[in-house]
């Protein structure tokens, strides 16, 4: 991509960031009374026209939610169709992660053979394949014949999963997909992102720190879990920039949870895992220490929009603004329909 | 009404009856008290678990409410279709004085992130405390399944038996009692009859006697 068509791509998603809600608005949603309140303050925001279709075909938050939903799906197919060449395809490994996601859908579903509607309405087509690929996939009969046309259509997955199949077909276990696809994901974007540019780096730094959340989550969770350090070392992703295979083993033979959120004294992620763990014991709920997490890395990728203003760091920062603005309105909105305290709801919410 | 012949031989069946009458009241009275202190002990428990179920239905849903608000309700239906799957519950049988009883095994249905279908790479922890709530929930539903359906049969049992006990004590052993008050009057009346009838025959016979 040219200078000029950066410059053109950066002023759209800069034009974007504009409409993204603020502080206020929010502060403003969590005092409202009711989600009626706060439907009618959601239809004076850019989610104007798809809470409004959404609400039709279903009330209240559930509603809500579906527009939500379509707005990010087509913020995001905006966000794709601004961009070309190498952006497009670091956006690409960006929103891979929804690819992933509605594949493991889709396979979860054929799997427990769950209807082609049902499929679907889990699905989020805000990634590289679209909505159709993704009905057609679902439409399947079986995980067998998903494979097979995944195959025909050369989807950089097929392979990978077929290669997997025969134990899958063994095993019945879903999780021998949705091991071998994240780990694919991340082990291809990183090799994708093996190039000396400013950009690649950016995305690189954002892909690395999503793989260190991981492996840190996934050592809490199993630990809590008691499950062996075998089982621990199974689930290990490579590419991480602070957890290392050698801290992650070290991690990974103890049994308890405190052990390891002091085992990462050095790393940026060692503050947010305090907090997380004084929430989790004051409160007993384990989720405190991953939304912990996740603001710290939402912070950290949101910042970016104080980078370069002419290179990807402006795309990765909107995407995770965006996507934290709606996890924050579903948090706003859920809250108010079961009638959640302000306080509580005030928690869940991450601010940059 | 049945034929009462108003003889002695029936006479002394019915008070063979009331006293067969009164020892099954008895009886069935014994086992009432029993089946209550029974029912009462199980009452308690199924308070103490209906308190418990109230508590963790309430945590189950905050959490449900939690995940989908951060995570979404498609991914939450996602995972959901991943950990699809049945529940085998183990059904006996037993006995509480004489009353047939189901007994439910025990069975912990509760899974570790590991056992539950979801890969965890991709998954969050609030989808695991969801799916742990909603878990410890069932485990209180098929507890509490198995001494509902223990408490229903004793309490159906203890009104079965406070009906025999009230249609003993109310309607079959007074009309017995009526019965034999009857026959009693009967044959009472019958002896005078006779009485009378012998003394008017002698009286004839005297008489008869006193002209010759």
């Amino acid at each position: 991509m040219t200078t000029i068509e950066y410059g053109y791509a950066c002023a759209r998603i800069r034009a974007m960031k504009g409409r993204l809600l603020d502080r206020a608005f929010f502060e403003r949603l969590i005092g409202m009374k009711n989600l009626t309140e706060v439907v009618v303050a959601l239809e004076r925001t850019t989610y104007k026209k798809d809470v409004h279709e959404a609400i039709l075909q279903a009330p209240g938050a559930e509603g809500v939610e579906n527009g939500l939903r379509h707005n990010i799906i087509d913020t995001f197919t905006v966000l794709r169709e601004v961009v070309d060449g190498g952006v497009r395809e670091l956006v690409d490994i960006l929103l891979g992660r929804w690819d992933v996601q509605n594949l493991k859908t889709i396979l979860r579903g054929l799997h427990q053979a769950a209807g082609r509607d049902q499929i679907i309405s889990s699905l989020v087509p805000a990634g590289a394949i679209g909505e159709a690929a993704l009905d057609e996939l679902a439409g399947q009969i079986d995980v067998r014949a998903c494979l097979n046309l995944m195959a025909t259509w050369s989807m950089p997955y097929a392979g990978l999963l077929t290669e997997v199949y025969s134990r899958y077909a063994q095993e019945l276990r879903l999780q021998i997909f949705e091991f071998a696809l994240d780990k694919f994901y991340f082990e291809e974007s990183l090799k994708k992102l093996n190039r000396r540019s400013l950009d690649a780096g950016l995305v690189r730094e954002v892909i690395m720190r999503e793989i260190d959340l991981v492996n840190i989550m996934t050592l809490l969770r199993l630990t809590r879990g008691q499950a062996p350090a075998e089982r621990k070392m199974e689930l290990f992703l490579e590419g991480g920039k602070q957890v290392s295979n050698k801290l992650y083993a070290k991690l990974a033979a103890m049994h308890d949870i405190d052990d390891i959120v002091a085992g990462m004294p050095g790393s940026s992620f060692a503050k947010s895992l305090e907090h997380g763990w004084e929430g989790f014991l004051a409160s007993g709920s384990f989720y405190l220490i991953e939304r912990a997490l996740e603001a710290h890395l939402i912070g950290v990728n949101v910042r970016l929009f104080r980078a370069d203003p002419l290179s990807v760091a402006i795309i990765i920062a909107y995407i995770w603004a965006k996507l934290n603005e709606v996890v924050n309105l579903r948090i706003v909105v859920r809250g108010q329909a079961v009638g959640m305290p302000e306080e509580k709801i005030r928690q869940a919410l991450v601010f940059v | 009404m049945e034929e009462l012949h108003t003889t002695r031989t029936e006479l002394l069946q019915r008070r063979q009856q009331i006293d067969l009458a009164q020892q099954g009241r008895d009886l069935l009275e014994k086992k009432r008290d029993a089946l209550l202190m029974e029912f009462m002990k199980i009452m308690g428990e199924v308070l103490g678990l209906s308190g418990k179920l109230r508590r963790t239905a309430a945590e189950a849903n905050f959490s449900l409410a939690v995940a989908q608000a951060v995570d979404g309700t498609v991914n939450l239906r996602s995972a959901a279709m991943a950990t699809h799957g049945e529940i085998t519950v183990e059904i006996t049988g037993t006995h509480i004085m004489g009353v047939p009883i189901p007994e439910v095994a025990r069975k912990n249905v509760r899974r570790t992130a590991l056992e539950r279908g979801y890969g965890i790479i991709g998954s969050s922890s609030r989808i695991d405390e969801v799916a742990e709530k909603f878990e410890e929930e069932l485990n209180v539903i098929i507890q509490m399944a198995a001494i509902e359906t223990k408490l229903r049969r004793l309490g159906a049992e203890i009104q079965k038996t406070r009906r025999r006990v009230n249609a003993l004590d109310q309607v079959v052993i007074p009309t017995l009692k009526e019965q034999v008050r009857y026959i009693s009057m009967a044959l009472d009346e019958r002896s005078r009859e006779d009485l009378f009838r012998l003394k008017k025959v002698k009286k004839t016979l005297e008489a008869k006697k006193a002209a010759v």
